[in-house]
């Protein structure tokens, strides 16, 4: 057995390591092993067809139809002129309006890169004019885009419970996260602010109100989405699934009669676009189920969790060490990646020191979503280096403020579960 | 340029069509299931009388959408992958870590190959629950996906055998797009 | 040294893996266990079964593929999940099929269950026994199903299934396949009026607390099998097949009464927690769905042999 685990990650890290597709080498990896401990590997491949076979991860090539719709026809553009109606007139203002639009961005897409490279685009420069600090302005876009991945709809969220595979409602597991994702908005604002404040930021001009009501109209039509995603599936009209797909047809249909940005050609270059990430997502979905069945087979949760057991029996040490697990891992590897390789180990893991399966699913999304900005891999991190082309090294002062400002937030969804299960429990749903 | 590389490159062009046709047949698959599962919500809430067939045709088009989509990546060979070691690597083990690399696809393929017609074969005669359709579409794409991603490996293990050392140091030399950094840090979603 | 090998295979022990897919407290795992044990005693410790519970070989599907092919020994598997392999033992699914208990076991014991079984081994494998596996029932939010007429409009969850989605059809209601983590959720909001499912599902995924409205009208009662891999049976030798066959009779034995207690055990628990239920007249439910038989004329002479039966 302890052999069988050693060919299974070994071979899996050394792959990685030599530039072998992340996909392929959770595959490669799974048939050495196999081939050592004797599976057949007709149960391999049986597991990378049908893991692709589940309604539930089909949500996830719609919503990111439905981000890259909106993201190509503009949402952008208007929701970082809406939060400058709203929030603008403040010391620090634009830096605000970053955190503010983020969070109804993220009601759109999932993606903090997505976030990243379209709003950063011209808020990181638009702020460097203004005369903040680059590496402020940096750190501010950046930290505010994993609210993102926390407020529905969220593709990691949906890799959680398709990799969990114990019957998880996506539904539940997406209201969890509204809660959490205004805390997080909240606590970036209050460390903005503050330090803005020191600072002595500016703020923004103000507009005329014939203006504003064009800009708020505009962009409320785009946040219908996040009322078709957070209504229709709390109201139980339809399911996640569903939902994507609607709210793809209703990207479509905003961007191309109301914005006009929109047209038949245009929508092939976004489709054209969703597959570079679907490729990645199909192939580590299919692979990472034969990996599971290797994980299963050999008992590495029950392993895990008896090495946990022997360090310590409490549940408070145990969450701490698989969060600093998380961390560490979360420097190295991209997010998506981890929450389905991690979650089949983990969860298990959690199930049996007693943590709630929503509650336990937050802490994960919201901890890896931090790996999004810690070097050496951290993608929303270097997305922001290369839009204000600095170097990592003297942006990443800017950054240990919000890193505390989000560490406080985990901290304080770790302490208080009902932070994240409130809006499910007090609609009445099974937790 | 020799005239092996000449020959390659020829051979490349026609892929690069082939690959291009099949992005468009991976975007009009995701237009489709897109439209099933929205009419399906109307059919529901309006009519009150959904499809049964819906969600087994959905999940039927999402796997051959799955396997067509991840091997247009591996003729690209820009899945996401970790690049940190690899970049600091001399430009003879660069070459050494790609034939590897595409080498072991080729038996991975292979293997995809033989136990998916397997796995085809044997569910051929099973009916899909609601359509009545044969569980065999559900795994065909393993063949056909994994004849693909076979030949896209085929091609790039060639690829790599001509590419002569000079231009993996050109590679090393030249400076990044944003895209290409995103790619390199391990970007997905 | 070729010599010495072939002398050590015939004394060698067979170590093989049954799949099963639920958890460990629930009596047909329990029956697994016991048979994994009393093949060991009855072969002298010469067959060894390692059973693997929770799906963790796979689901139903997956393991029937594997058991086929040979790539698992055993599989522990429903019939309405088997008849898209075997459509033999798909009679068996049909609605009001069984008229009771008694005689449910009674066709199961007896010279038709026996036929089917053996119809398995052009699937390349073998049928242990049949096994209790419940009874399906209706269970509604707003209304409780009393008769016939109250099914009629009503949107009710099913399996996705062929059988289900007609039989919910013949009731008058609009039959909605969806995916059973969302079933809970689908009768809170509405998106369902009613889902069907044995006493111990219906308890332990908590349906019951926003259906109360519970109707005995047992409309399914598919058993359960255990599969062997033909492949796997060809390794025994005659006494370890007698051995095997044996331990599955006892096993199955001893699971129909605990699967029955298991069943009480959890209508106990969802009457104390103010559930109602109802009696309903099995025969007026029969006779609406009755024309389904005649869509599946593959059975027709098996249907003839089981309402023959008492
Ligand atoms: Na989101
Ligand atoms: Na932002």
């Amino acid at each position: 057995m302890t052999n069988g685990i050693l060919i299974l990650f070994g071979s899996l890290i050394i792959l990685m390591m030599l530039r072998f597709p992340i996909s392929f080498a959770l595959g490669v990896a799974s048939l050495f092993t196999a081939t050592y401990l004797g599976i057949p590997f007709f149960n391999l491949f049986q597991k990378m067809a049908t893991g692709i076979t589940s309604f539930t991860f089909m949500c996830v090539p719609f919503f990111i139809i439905m981000a890259q719709i909106m993201t190509d026809g503009g949402i952008s553009d208007r929701l970082t002129k809406f939060s400058n109606v709203l929030i603008g007139r403040v010391r620090g203002g634009t830096a605000l309006v970053n955190c503010v639009v983020s969070m109804f961005f993220g009601g759109i897409s999932g993606s903090s890169i997505a976030d990243v490279s379209s709003i950063g685009s011209f808020l990181i420069p638009a702020m460097i004019k203004e005369g903040y600090d680059a590496d402020y302005s940096i750190a501010v876009t950046c930290t505010s885009s994993v609210e993102g991945v926390i407020i529905p709809p969220s593709q990691n969220m949906i890799f959680y419970v398709v990799a969990a595979g114990s019957g998880l409602s996506i539904s539940t597991m997406f209201m969890c996260g509204y809660l959490p994702g205004l805390l997080l908005t909240a606590s970036l604002m209050v460390c903005s602010f503050i330090i803005a404040v020191k600072k002595k930021y500016p703020i923004s001009e103000k507009k005329n109100w014939k203006e504003n009501i064009v800009i708020i109209r505009e962009a409320l039509l785009g946040l219908v989405t996040i009322l078709i995603v957070a209504v229709g599936i709390v109201a139980g009209v339809f399911t996640a699934t569903e939902a994507g797909a609607i709210a793809a047809v209703y990207a479509f249909i905003v961007t191309t009669f109301f914005y006009k940005t929109m047209n038949m050609r245009k929508l092939m270059v976004c489709l054209l676009k969703s597959l570079k990430t679907l490729g990645t997502i199909m192939a580590i979905i299919a692979t990472s189920s034969a990996f599971s069945y290797c994980l299963a087979y050999l008992k590495v949760p029950m392993l895990v969790a008896s090495g946990l057991l022997s360090i310590s029996s409490s549940p408070a040490v145990v969450m701490f060490l698989m969060i600093l697990l998380m961390i560490i891992l979360g420097c190295f590897m991209d997010m998506g990646i981890l929450l389905i390789l991690l979650t089949p180990i983990l969860y298990p893991v959690a199930m049996s020191f007693g943590f709630n399966p929503y509650h336990f699913g937050l802490i994960m999304v919201l901890t890896l979503g931090l790996g999004l900005l810690t070097p050496p891999v951290g993608t929303s991190l270097w997305a922001g280096c290369a839009i204000a082309n600095m170097p990592i090294e003297k942006v990443i002062k800017g950054f240990l403020p919000f890193y505390l400002a989000y560490l406080v937030v985990l901290v304080l969804i770790v302490v208080f579960p009902s932070i994240a299960l409130f809006i499910p429990m007090s609609l009445g749903y099974a937790v | 340029m020799n005239n092996n590389q000449k020959i390659l490159m020829k051979v490349r062009g026609y892929f690069d069509k082939f690959i291009q046709a099949e992005r468009y047949v991976c975007s009009v698959i995701l237009i489709i299931v897109t439209l099933i599962t929205f009419v399906q919500v109307v059919m529901r809430f309006v009519f009150d009388a959904p499809f049964s067939w819906s969600e087994e045709v959905t999940l039927m088009f999402l796997v051959w959408f799955g396997y067509l989509c991840m091997a247009i990546d591996i003729y690209t060979d820009d899945h996401a992958a970790l690049y940190f070691l690899y970049n600091r690597l001399s430009p003879t083990l660069r070459k050494a870590a790609d034939l590897f690399r595409h080498g072991l696809l080729v038996w991975f393929f292979a293997e995809m190959i033989k136990y998916g017609w397997m796995l085809t074969k044997l569910n051929l005669p099973k009916p899909q629950p609601a359509t009545r359709l044969s569980q065999g579409w559900l795994y065909a794409p393993l063949v056909v996906g994994g004849a693909l991603m076979l030949v896209y490996s085929l091609v790039n293990f060639v690829s790599t055998v001509l590419k002569p050392r000079s231009e993996y140091q050109r590679d090393a030399d030249r400076p990044k797009t944003i895209d290409e950094v995103t790619v390199e840090r391990g970007g997905t979603v | 040294q070729g010599g010495s090998e072939s002398k050590d295979a015939a004394n060698a022990v067979l170590n093989f893996k049954l799949a099963e897919n639920q958890p460990a407290n629930n009596p047909i795992s329990k029956g697994m266990l016991m048979f994994a044990e009393l093949v060991k005693e009855k072969t002298n410790g010469t067959v060894l079964i390692d059973v693997y519970l929770d799906a963790q070989l796979g689901n139903e599907n997956e393991t029937i593929d594997q058991v086929q092919i040979g790539a698992l020994d055993f599989a522990r598997i429903n019939t309405s999940a088997l008849a898209s392999t075997a459509d033999e033992v798909g009679v068996f699914t049909l609605p009001y099929i069984f008229t009771s208990n008694e005689h449910k076991y009674n066709v199961l014991d007896g010279a038709v269950g026996q036929g089917v079984s053996d119809s398995l081994k052009k699937y390349n494998m073998i049928g242990l026994e049949y096994w209790e596996a419940g009874s399906r029932n209706f269970y509604s939010t707003k209304k409780p199903i009393k008769s016939v007429a109250d099914v009629k409009g009503m949107k009710v969850r099913v399996q996705q299934s062929e059988v289900a989605i007609k039989m919910v059809e013949l009731l008058g209601g609009a039959a909605t396949p969806m995916a059973y983590g969302e079933v809970y959720q689908g009768l809170q909001t509405g998106v369902i009026d009613a889902a069907e499912n044995d006493f111990v599902s219906y308890y332990t995924s908590g349906h019951y607390e926003v259906a109360k409205f519970y109707s005995l009208d047992a409309h399914m009662a598919p058993p359960a099998m255990l599969l062997m891999s033909q492949t796997s049976w060809n390794k025994l030798n005659d006494s370890q097949k007698q051995a095997v066959r044996e331990a599955a009779k006892e096993a199955a034995v001893w699971q129909r009464k605990a699967m029955m207690d298991f069943q009480n055990e959890s209508r106990a628990k969802v009457e104390e927690a103010g559930c109602q239920i109802f009696e309903v007249d099995g025969k007026a439910f029969q006779n609406a769905v009755s024309p389904i038989y005649d869509m599946y004329p593959q059975y027709k002479s098996i249907i003839e042999k089981i309402k023959a039966v008492n």
